[in-house]
């Protein structure tokens, strides 16, 4: 029993590390300062949920095409959205996507006036359970070969000048608006290819897991282990998970809600004493660049 | 000729920063822009850039008009700069720091660099490669790996005249370049920029406040204020133009 259960809350790390990994590409990496990042996520959620729903005697078959569907989604819709807000700059930008979230919270709130299947403000029930342990973690690893890459080429080293100096950035030939819109919508399609593996994880949606405070849940983790740096945001978002969970174990039922008191203590202790978060933006292991050796 | 700026314009506000601004630079000059504070000299820095859009007036550099292309559009058909106050990438390294100014002579796609293809390898290798010697060449390569907030003052400066370089331009703008240095990185950075000038085959246009590196270098000074040309012509003729004078030190030393 609670070996199934752990298999769970590592599936369920491995789909918060993916979303947090694309927040950390848009805030760590390019320096856009989102606050709705887990919107994108129920976008993916709620859309991959609807098809399978609505086709699941296909099983597997639509499960997969059900998960690239809705991230080329979330890709298209976060593209169409950062045209008109990546305009704006830094805590501007943070309220516009802070706005963009609640927005998708209240639609997912009323969404059974058009799709009754999708539940509301109950909840969208009985989504065919498809997601295990074996796929979310193939898909973790997929993520990260794929941020890693991208992090070690042009791509990357353009959204880091841009978020070092934007005019530098421009005068280096780099086309500033272009690169910050991909680097928005390619993060937000991997919270929605997170949000489509959580929906078939626990087979049960609400719009509360993906309003603003899931959003900060995921601000917190980046922060906690090192802007710009893809091993510190995965091992604080297992720890994240872990801590939360353990906590749960660990504490007597009486005071078990102070849980989500000691976190945040956590949170402020590792902010006093080490506030470029666990990892700065230093990398471990296979995640380093490769680099010529008398370069350095 | 390489750079016509015809009757440029523009205001902040009610303030003109810049009035119909002429200007031509022949291939192969360096040429200074003095001027004092607030006069406007900056300003058609940006303008020529792109970061200002003027209100009237075009700029044609190579026989093509740039006056409403973006940034990025015209350091790509060889225009760069350098600014007044340093801007590096601060929190990244020197080696970092160049190689980004290579990033748009590299062609290959994001598909091919998530599949690290044979072509993303070559190029990638190539570029390093380049980037190397390009920091060898300025004297930098003990500071591959150092963050450029942490070098020293005037190889931060040199770090940016380095990466205004290496995106190969034909055109090089340099603002203020002795801003804060000491007289002894003001004679380096004067050998610099002539070095710089016959290895790379450049056209310079420079906003220097010393007069030590602007008399020292330029064979022609375009004299600035209140946003007009006031003076033109050979460092000698500027020196003993009373116009030049009276903005510098008042009306009173000029004509006496």
């Amino acid at each position: 029993m609670i070996n199934l259960y752990l298999i769970k809350i590592f599936s369920y790390a491995c789909c918060i590390t993916i979303s947090a990994l694309g927040l950390n590409l848009i805030y760590g990496y390019t320096g856009l300062f989102s606050l709705g990042h887990a919107a994108f996520m129920g976008i993916g959620a709620y859309l991959s949920a609807l098809i399978t729903k609505s086709f699941c005697q296909y099983g597997y078959l639509i499960y997969f095409l059900a998960i690239i569907l809705s991230t080329i989604f979330t890709f298209l819709i976060s593209y169409l959205i950062a045209i008109p807000i990546l305009k704006l700059k830094s805590d501007y930008l943070g309220i516009a996507t802070l706005g963009f979230g609640i927005i998708v919270k209240v639609l997912l709130d009323n969404s059974d006036k058009i799709f009754p299947q999708m539940g509301g403000s109950r909840g969208m029930l009985a989504i065919p359970n498809f997601t295990n342990l074996p796929i979310a973690f193939f898909s973790l690893i997929l993520v990260i070969i794929i941020m890693r890459n991208l992090i070690f080429s042009k791509f990357g080293r353009s959204l880091l000048a841009i978020r070092e100096d934007e005019n530098a950035a421009y005068a280096l030939g780099i086309n500033v608006y272009k690169q910050r819109l991909l680097s928005f919508a390619l993060g937000c399609a991997f919270a929605g290819f997170s949000g489509s593996l959580y929906a078939h994880l626990y087979c049960f949606l609400h719009p509360s897991n993906f309003d603003f405070l899931r959003s900060i849940d995921l601000m917190l983790i980046i922060v906690l282990g090192g802007l710009g740096s893809m091993s510190g945001t995965i091992i604080a978002a297992f720890l994240w998970v872990f801590i939360l969970e353990g906590l749960r174990i660990i504490l007597p039922q009486a005071i078990l809600d102070w849980r989500l008191v000691i976190y945040p203590l956590l949170l402020i202790l590792l902010m006093l004493l080490r506030p470029q978060g666990i990892f700065g933006n230093k990398e471990i292991l296979w995640l380093k660049e490769k680099i010529l050796k008398k370069c350095y | 000729m390489l750079l016509r700026i015809e009757n440029l314009n523009k205001s902040f506000g009610g303030l003109r920063a810049v009035k119909d601004f002429n200007l031509v630079i022949q291939e192969g000059e360096l040429c200074g822009l003095i001027g004092p504070n607030g006069a406007g000299k900056t300003t058609v820095f940006n303008l020529i850039t792109g970061f200002y859009k003027p209100d009237s007036g075009r700029i044609i550099f190579n026989n093509q008009d740039i006056t409403n292309l973006l940034p990025h559009e015209i350091v790509r058909l060889g225009i760069s700069r350098t600014f007044q106050n340093i801007r590096l990438f601060n929190n990244l390294t020197v080696f970092e720091n160049i190689i980004s100014a290579f990033n748009y002579q590299l062609d290959y796609s994001n598909i091919s660099s998530i599949f690290r293809s044979k072509n993303f390898k070559e190029k990638e290798k190539a570029i390093k490669e380049k980037a190397y010697q390009f920091l060898k060449l300025f004297e930098l390569e003990k500071r591959t790996s150092l963050l450029a907030k942490n070098l020293p003052y005037g190889e931060m400066r040199k770090l940016e005249i380095a990466r205004a370089l290496a995106l190969n331009p034909k055109l090089l703008l340099l603002d203020e370049p002795s801003c804060g240095m000491t007289i002894n990185e003001t004679l380096a950075l004067m050998d610099l920029i002539k070095f710089i000038k016959e290895k790379f085959n450049l056209t310079i246009l420079i906003i220097e406040h010393q007069m030590r590196v602007i008399m020292g270098l330029c064979e022609r000074i375009v004299v600035m204020d209140f946003g007009e040309i006031i003076a033109e012509g050979s460092p000698q003729e500027i020196q003993n133009n009373p116009k030049v004078i009276a903005a510098y030190l008042g009306r009173e030393y000029a004509y006496h």
